[in-house]
């Protein structure tokens, strides 16, 4: 018995000096391991101060990565990790300057009509195992993104519209070519996306049928040869993942230093957002992205104490309410929604109204703790290039839309209070939202309560998460919906044309409709047809504000707040650029460094 | 003896077989799948949804054929890939396992090392300010919610800086770490985790032992024992307590079920990589074979807890014999 307590004190004593060695690492000048190999000819020179190499990067990520392949992955705790950390694109993008930067690829040219598009490859690159980078690479990438067998979403953003992919031809060693049947203006976005995989590696699986198995979480890391600064080095789920220096990256800075500046990089896998935020509070963690509004005041009373600073910057996640106009019936052939709720919900003017006696500032202020901003239509004010400031806008005005309501013949008839329609029908009906929001519960809340006031009575029901998806995509028999978006990067509109333009699968207001329904859907879809065949950016831009206005005026989905996005970080970071976007505080990972 | 364990197992059979079948119903009758899950708000072909349908054997809605397909992989010994993160769902959940385990084992020590004499003491000082302490203690355990207790936790942690805040070990430093030093980092990040389960369980436990002490006292061969003139010590150790500790050995499987399957907001909270997490995680994303696995596991581990249980009966309680 004596033996083993004290045994078990000793353990405890193991543990103490085990935690006061837990001082931070700084930078050491010294890159462990070092650099492998010649700079290459063509290495990329950041335009980012020189910083100091050494040093552990700890970050903290909601869940597990699902797989570490690039091709096969449709998941976001995965591209948080993999996406430009682990791989690299032929092209890049800037978060901050909000435009497209040369990655693998040192330049590129289209030809006139948009239809011929040279790349020319960095040369003297090379994979993390010192083998050399070429366009074989490249070509054996897009020959398995392509293969229909292959389960990958990147070649989505290709797809022509005659269901075929672009040709691609190997010029040299370092020249591809694409060729297009017709011009896409998302194609550098495309590629962005695509990331290339090593040929000497994966080929055998590949010709073996067994591309699926490749790359997944049980593969020894020294496998997963990558092109990004860093490298998977371990993985234990649920509990973090390691990542180590590629010796061969090929940037440098502005003194001719070789990048990354860290020795490694942590992510630990931490699924609750208050431990999360209580982890950075403490200096367990360096950065955090994605602080939920009532953290950012634990955080920002913090900041002194664990030398870090909090930046609130204007977010893409953006919420709506959404009317279901969807004249389909059932199986059995029960319309999906009851016809007389469908006639005021498919009225422009019955939406306006609604948008017009929604509190917007008051949503704001209480559910977001005024960490945001109203919206009114699809994009938010931080997408600088495409958010249009003339979409036409609903200020909070309870008298217009009673006379909007009454236009419609809407109106209080019997004197109760209650609003009910030429038919005598009350005004009344359902909403729901995705009850593991908390966010959006409280806007459905204060929603019903915005109607009540002009005497509409909302029946507001949460649901479970896959029942909702389920309403939206197969039964279809809701009323209406709270939901969100969140922008892929960049963030061009055409990115979501599955859900701005009528009739696309996640355009729930009225998915999957033969022909338009309204002439002003045929016009919507017209104008973002236009915008995602034109090449030319102003021209684009015309097109799709031309279609914004439509948008907000017919309001398909009511738009309501943008949430800001607040990150933090050590003030030690050097180079630290947030951002709004993937990856939010890491997307130039390899210019990020200690300074102290 | 012998005989009796076989036949729980063999019970463990038929058991085993129901449980699985109405977990596979649940699955297929709640609205959603795994690939309905992983494509809602993407742009993503048709062709490509499809193709993930086929490819996980989602494309029949018949429970019977999906059930089937399941057990006939599963009789193989193979019970197939997760589909979320496509490797052996056994790889997965062995790690976890272990260290739920660890964690139920602390909890179970805690409440179960401080019920016990805590609930006896409040019996024989009944009434007394030791025994009201000891109600107000054990009803402040039993009204505090889980995560609550967790989250109050962690800030303490915060606070003082005593303990860590989550994580089974140190993450970044623990490759550096001696044999001993792991031990003693595991320990130290169990603390506050399986304080919060074990005092949950005190609350409980007292309650029980304190009232079974009580009746216990009040019986013949207690008043026999103090007429022979033995000292209250051993009357209360020899004679009393193999009684009065009877039902709380009986409440050792539901315990367990309870820190096994009831542990999840705990995990949560202090990001314990362990089973109830994985479990409901993979629950939340419809994937299949791991909720199919880790059902089985659960059974398994709550069967055999149970017989734990009965077996600890049989050697403190000499009326009772496990006869097959």
């Amino acid at each position: 018995m004596k033996k083993t307590i004290a045994a078990s004190v000793l353990c405890l004593l193991a543990a103490a000096s085990a935690c006061k060695n837990q001082s931070q690492t700084g930078p050491t000048g010294r890159p462990v391991p070092p650099f492998k190999g010649d700079v290459p000819v063509d290495a990329y020179v950041t335009g980012a101060t020189p910083g100091n190499y050494g040093g552990t990067l700890v970050m903290a990520l909601p869940s597990n990565p699902k797989s570490f392949n690039p091709i096969a992955t449709v998941e976001t705790s995965t591209t948080w990790v993999i996406n430009n950390v682990v791989y690299k694109a032929l092209t890049d993008y800037d978060n901050q300057e909000q435009k497209d930067i040369p990655g693998i690829a040192k330049s590129w040219e289209s030809s006139r009509n948009g239809l011929e598009w040279t790349f020319v490859l960095r040369q003297g690159v090379k994979w993390s195992d010192g083998e050399p980078f070429t366009a074989d690479d490249v070509m054996f990438t897009f020959q398995v993104m392509l293969d229909p067998q292959i389960k990958a979403s990147a070649r989505d953003l290709l797809i022509q519209s005659d269901g075929t992919y672009p040709a691609i031809q190997e010029i040299d060693d370092h020249t591809i070519k694409f060729y297009l049947k017709e011009p896409n203006a998302l194609f550098i976005a495309a590629l962005n996306n695509a990331f290339p995989i090593p040929k000497h590696k994966w080929e055998s699986a590949y010709k073996a049928g067994r591309f699926d198995q490749a790359m997944q979480l049980n593969a020894d890391p020294k496998d997963i040869v990558c092109l990004g600064p860093y490298c998977i080095s371990e993985f234990t789920t649920d509990q973090r993942v390691v990542l180590t220096r590629n010796p061969y990256y090929w940037k440098v800075d502005k003194k001719g230093q070789r990048l990354p500046y860290f020795d490694k990089i942590i992510f630990l896998i931490v699924p609750s957002f208050d431990t999360m935020a209580l982890k950075f509070h403490n200096g367990e963690t360096d950065m955090i992205h994605d602080i939920n509004p009532d953290a950012v005041d634990l955080i920002k009373r913090g900041a002194q104490a664990n030398d870090s600073t909090l930046y609130e910057l204007p977010g893409f996640n953006t919420t709506y309410l959404l009317f279901n106009q969807d004249t389909g019936s059932n199986k059995q052939g029960t319309p999906y929604i009851d016809p007389v709720k469908l006639k005021w919900f498919r009225d422009p003017k019955f939406r306006q109204a609604i948008s017009y006696a929604i509190d917007r500032e008051g949503m704001v202020r209480t559910v977001l703790l005024g960490h945001g901003s109203p919206i009114y239509s699809f994009d938010p004010p931080a997408n600088k290039f495409w958010f249009n400031e003339n979409s036409k806008k609903y200020p909070y005005d309870r008298d217009k839309a009673l006379a909007l309501l009454r236009e419609i013949g809407i109106m209080d008839r019997d004197g109760d209070g209650l609003l009910e329609d030429a038919g005598g029908r009350q005004v009344k009906f359902n909403m729901t939202t995705n009850v593991s929001r908390p966010y959006r519960v409280n806007m459905g809340t204060l929603i019903k309560d915005n109607l009540a006031k002009i005497g509409i009575d909302v029946n507001f029901q949460p649901m479970d998460y896959n029942l909702l998806v389920d309403k939206f995509r197969v039964s279809r028999d809701f009323d209406s919906a709270i939901g969100s978006w969140q922008s892929g990067v960049p963030p061009d509109p055409i990115e979501s044309k599955n859900v701005i333009l009528p009739g696309s699968n996640d355009y729930y207001a009225f998915p999957n409709q033969k022909g338009f329904s309204t002439d002003w859907e045929r016009r919507l879809d017209e104008l973002i047809g236009k915008c995602s065949k034109t090449m030319d950016m102003a021209e684009r831009r015309k097109y799709y504000w031309q279609a914004m206005e439509i948008w907000s005026e017919y309001l398909p989905e009511i738009d309501l707040v943008a949430a800001n996005y607040a990150v933090a970080a050590k003030n030690r970071i050097g180079n630290f650029k947030p951002s709004s976007l993937a990856n939010y505080t890491y997307w130039n990972i390899e210019e990020l460094y200690f300074t102290k | 003896m012998r005989t009796f364990i076989i036949r729980r197992l063999l019970a463990l059979i038929p058991l085993l077989l129901a449980v699985t079948f109405i977990t596979q119903a649940l699955l297929v009758a709640s609205p959603g799948s795994y690939v309905s899950r992983l494509t809602e708000g993407r742009h993503l072909s048709e062709e490509f949804i499809r193709q993930l349908t086929i490819q996980y054997h989602l494309d029949t809605e018949n429970v019977f054929i999906r059930y089937w397909y399941w057990l006939r992989q599963t009789l193989r010994g193979n019970f197939g890939y997760s589909f979320m993160y496509n490797i052996s769902v056994w790889s997965l959940l062995w790690e976890r396992m272990l260290n739920t385990l660890l964690l139920a084992v602390a909890a179970l020590a805690i409440s179960w090392g401080l019920a016990i004499p805590l609930g006896m003491m409040a019996a024989v000082k009944r009434d007394t300010w030791i025994d009201k302490a000891a109600g107000v203690f054990s009803f402040a355990g039993l009204s505090i919610p889980s995560v609550f207790f967790s989250l109050l936790m962690l800030l303490f942690a915060s606070k003082t800086g005593w303990f860590p805040i989550g994580d089974i070990h140190n993450q970044v430093y623990w490759d550096d770490y001696s044999p001993l030093q792991k031990v003693g980092d595991v320990l130290w990040h169990l603390v506050l985790p399986s304080m919060v389960l074990g005092l949950i369980g005190t609350a409980q436990f007292m309650r029980q032992m304190r009232s079974q002490t009580i009746e216990v006292l009040s019986q013949d061969y207690i008043r026999t024992a103090k007429a022979k003139g033995l000292s209250q010590r051993r009357i209360l150790l020899r004679h009393a307590f193999g009684n009065a500790v009877n039902p709380i050995v009986t409440l050792f499987g539901f315990s367990l079920a309870f820190l096994l399957a009831g542990a999840v907001l705990t995990e949560t909270v202090f990001n314990w990589p362990g089973m109830g997490r994985l479990t409901v995680d993979a629950l939340v994303n419809k994937d299949e074979p791991l909720v199919m696995a880790s059902v089985v596991l659960l059974t398994v581990m709550l069967a055999i807890g149970s017989l734990i249980s009965d077996v600890l009966l049989a050697a403190i309680d000499p009326r009772i014999r496990l006869e097959g």
